[in-house]
């Protein structure tokens, strides 16, 4: 940039008579034209380039108050097939088991934890997994859950685990 | 500017990704999953379910759920490979009325690409819901082999979706992308591809900002999904000889065995040996049963070892039909879930001679890549914003030879760092900044740069002036390193011009020192560390004594100064240990002093108070 300055300044020529710009004068307003166009483009990619960090921060902020949770979830998940077997454990006549599973499940209410066990009720896959159909011919049957093979798990509203059930479907 | 989103629209399941500040990110459904299953379904109540939701229903509605729609989208009904597929699915197809294929969904039929487009739907609005604004384009990736027709046919239900689709590209493309291979000249590159459903090898090569792929090869019906059926029927079929009793016709100890199944196969990635344990899996007229069998990672190899082969078969084929020999190549990418296995990864390593890279999860590789490209379309990245890291940490050499880094490796530049030292002595008037580049401990094993005095600092007790160093790296790598006296404000400053000049061996060659000396140089570290605190402890003891005068007993006297010569003796020559030892109980001894004080205190009204321990680092003076 220096240089070109001193370049103009050496080879100063003035207008001439019919108010024509000069060459050089052109050339140098239109390197500024340049010159702004670039800057202006570079404010807006900076200002772009801080609104995406600032959002971006404010993304993780909440995904930091969500992993807590999603954590805690990921744990009870692990756990699950732990009150499959007492579950089963009880099933089979074992009735001391039952005191521990109470145990298990107060722990899990405490924790906001609810069951899903919906003999009886209508299907539906926001809280239920299908792995069997039982026939039937019974028209209030239909899409109605047959028999629960393992319960299901709600925390606050979140799905933890589907119920697995089967479903009565006419003429399966 | 809004957002293109990067699709892995895949046979099984789906994931998508956008571009955020730079690096492409992997954006949840609204299940909160990372991918989403390729289902869709008219539900029995008319409800349209798209992903998990239709997945959990399957069973009670075979005839109006629709998967694995990418093995007919492109295709024309009478193709063989569609007629094959026909045959097993619980779904009707037909022909349609321009001899493509129409797919019954409740009672309409449907095309492929509209089929599609229902899952792309799912995937904008749960990226428009996660990310708060409007998506309208995205890149979507297909196979290598798809022919024009596919291409279009996947480009058309982009358009059902509501999606302009700026590229179509393919999956080992994507995979090149999420890797950043593009940017390098003349490289030949392998992506191996195992997923749940499909194998696909493919080589590409790389050069002039264009991924061409050079052969394809591939087998539509072998993945993940085979190797879990032959570890499920294994253990069914241990249990059967214990037992007496066969799971397969019991579908919930099936289900239970299948996730037994999965979690072994994960484990034994890591692990060598592990359990799977299914209590009350089934019962019968003698009670309840139990399953507990374990499973090494050998059997595991042992019962995936005929599709490794099969693959490692393809793969050679592949090759072949290349115009590459399989030494030439320069690099091997691993995509889809299955390449997490041991016995995998170790195929492709023997059949390559080389380490595949696997750093980017194998599920997600395609989405980050089809992000990737997404983001070049919409004028993210540009050569002036691909910002470089600093291979190797910046510091500078403080008192006892120890490096005190102020700038860490991998730090993305430009970038400024700044700290405040101080003297290591009394009346010390300069400080010699001595700046290192290097990962070890000891400044003295890393790699000089530079070093300037800054002087002119009015004499103080040590510890007591502020010298603020300043350490920038602009875009280029060149350093600029300052040291400000913040009391007189007198400043001097140095460039290196010399730190970016290092060759990758260079920087390797240091990394793997680090490493091997890792145990040695903590020694000598600790040791200067214990050297330098013994030298602290020693003048705020000494200090403490001169402070107090009489105020002490002489017997504590004597003793504090028979701890401190202790010290001094073992300080330069002596071990860690005796080091500690004699600092420890130099502090025991040093203590009583502060008693004793406080004692007189209450008898005569407070005068000192005892000297605080510097705590910050010091420079070489």
């Amino acid at each position: 940039m220096k240089k070109d300055d001193q370049d103009i300044l050496e080879e100063f020529i003035p207008e001439d008579g019919e108010g024509n710009q000069v060459p050089q004068i052109a050339r140098l307003k239109e390197k500024l034209k340049i010159s702004e166009d670039k800057a202006k483009e570079y404010l807006d990619n900076w200002q772009r380039a801080q609104a995406d960090f600032v959002n971006l921060r404010k993304r993780d902020e909440e995904e930091l108050k969500n992993s807590k949770t999603w954590a805690e979830a990921s744990l009870i998940k692990e756990l699950l097939p732990i009150i499959d077997s007492l579950d089963k454990s009880v099933e089979a006549g074992n009735k001391e088991n039952e005191t521990i599973l109470s145990q298990f499940m107060a722990i899990l209410k405490r924790l906001g934890v609810s069951l899903v066990d919906p003999v009886g009720e209508p299907f539906d896959p926001n809280f239920h997994e299908a792995i069997k159909t039982e026939s039937t011919d019974k028209k209030d049957k239909d899409h109605t859950v047959a028999m629960v093979f393992q319960k299901g798990f709600v925390q606050n509203g979140k799905v933890l685990r589907p119920a697995r059930v089967s479903v009565y479907s006419i003429g399966a | 500017m809004a957002k293109i989103i990067g699709i892995d629209l895949g046979t099984t399941n789906s994931a998508v990704a956008v571009m955020e500040v730079g690096a492409p990110k992997i954006i949840e459904n609204s299940e909160g999953a990372r991918t989403t299953p390729s289902i869709v379904t008219t539900s029995k109540t008319g409800e349209r379910l798209v992903g998990l939701l239709a997945k959990r229903q399957a069973v009670t509605n075979p005839k109006n759920t629709i998967f694995g729609i990418k093995r007919f989208i492109g295709h024309t009904f009478d193709e063989p490979a569609v007629q094959k597929d026909k045959a097993v699915v619980p779904f009707e197809i037909s022909k349609s009325a321009n001899g493509g294929v129409a797919v019954k969904m409740g009672d309409k039929n449907l095309s492929p690409e509209e089929i599609s487009a229902m899952i792309l739907q799912k995937i904008k609005a749960d990226v428009e819901a996660k990310l708060g604004e409007k998506i309208t384009e995205a890149v979507i990736t297909v196979p290598a082999y798809f022919n024009d027709a596919q291409r279009q046919a996947t480009k058309d239900a982009g358009k059902i979706a509501g999606l302009d689709v700026k590229r179509i590209i393919n999956e080992p493309t994507a995979a090149a992308l999420a890797y950043g291979l593009d940017k390098k000249k003349n490289e030949k590159i392998a992506v191996f591809d195992f997923g749940g459903g499909t194998f696909d090898i493919s080589i590409l090569e790389v050069g002039d900002d264009v991924v061409e792929v050079k052969s394809t090869d591939g087998d539509s019906h072998l993945g993940g999904k085979d190797i879990d059926q032959k570890i499920i029927n294994w253990l069914a079929d241990e249990f059967k000889k214990e037992s007496g009793i066969d799971v397969r016709n019991d579908p919930l100890a099936l289900q239970r065995l299948d996730e037994g199944a999965e979690k072994a196969k994960i484990e034994l990635s890591t692990a060598v040996e592990t359990e799977v344990n299914i209590p009350f899996i089934t019962s019968d007229a003698s009670g309840p049963k139990h399953f507990l069998i374990k499973m090494t990672r050998a059997k595991l190899e042992e019962l995936s070892q005929e599709f490794i082969d099969r693959a490692m078969a393809i793969t050679k084929r592949a090759m072949d039909s290349s115009p590459f020999k399989v030494g030439e190549i320069n690099e091997v990418l691993l995509v889809g879930g299955q390449t997490r296995m041991p016995a995998l990864i170790e195929a492709t390593k023997k059949f390559f001679g080389k380490e595949p890279n696997k750093t980017i999860n194998p599920d997600e590789v395609v989405a980050l890549g089809a992000a990737v490209q997404g983001g070049i379309l919409a004028g993210d990245v540009k050569d002036i914003l691909l910002l470089d890291v600093i291979p190797l940490s910046f510091g500078i050499e403080t008192m006892g030879g120890v490096a005190t880094k102020l700038i860490e490796k991998n730090t993305t530049i430009p970038a400024s760092r700044s700290q405040v030292f101080s003297t290591a002595a009394d009346n010390q008037t300069s400080v010699e900044i001595h700046i290192v580049q290097g990962e070890r401990p000891m400044a003295g094993d890393n790699k000089s740069l530079g070093r300037f005095i800054l002087d002119g600092i009015p004499p103080a007790p040590r510890g007591m002036p502020q010298v603020e160093v300043s350490f920038d790296i602009d875009a280029n790598g060149i350093l600029s390193v300052k040291a400000k006296d913040k009391g007189t404000g007198k400043e001097q400053s140095i460039r290196i011009e010399a730190s970016s000049g290092l060759s990758k061996e260079d920087i390797e060659k240091m990394k793997k020192d680090a490493e091997m000396h890792a145990a040695e140089d903590s020694q000598k570290k600790d040791i200067a560390e214990a050297r330098n605190l013994a030298e602290q402890l020693t003048y705020t003891a000494e200090k403490a004594l001169k402070d107090a005068g009489d105020k002490v007993p002489a017997e504590i006297k004597t003793n504090v100064e028979g701890k401190i010569s202790a010290l001094k003796s073992v300080k330069d020559t002596g071990s860690l240990e005796d080091i500690k030892k004699a600092t420890e109980e130099l502090s025991t001894e040093l203590q009583k002093v502060g008693q004793a004080m406080q004692q007189n205190a209450q008898q005569t009204p407070p005068t000192e108070t005892p000297p605080a321990e510097p705590t910050q680092e010091n420079p070489q003076a």
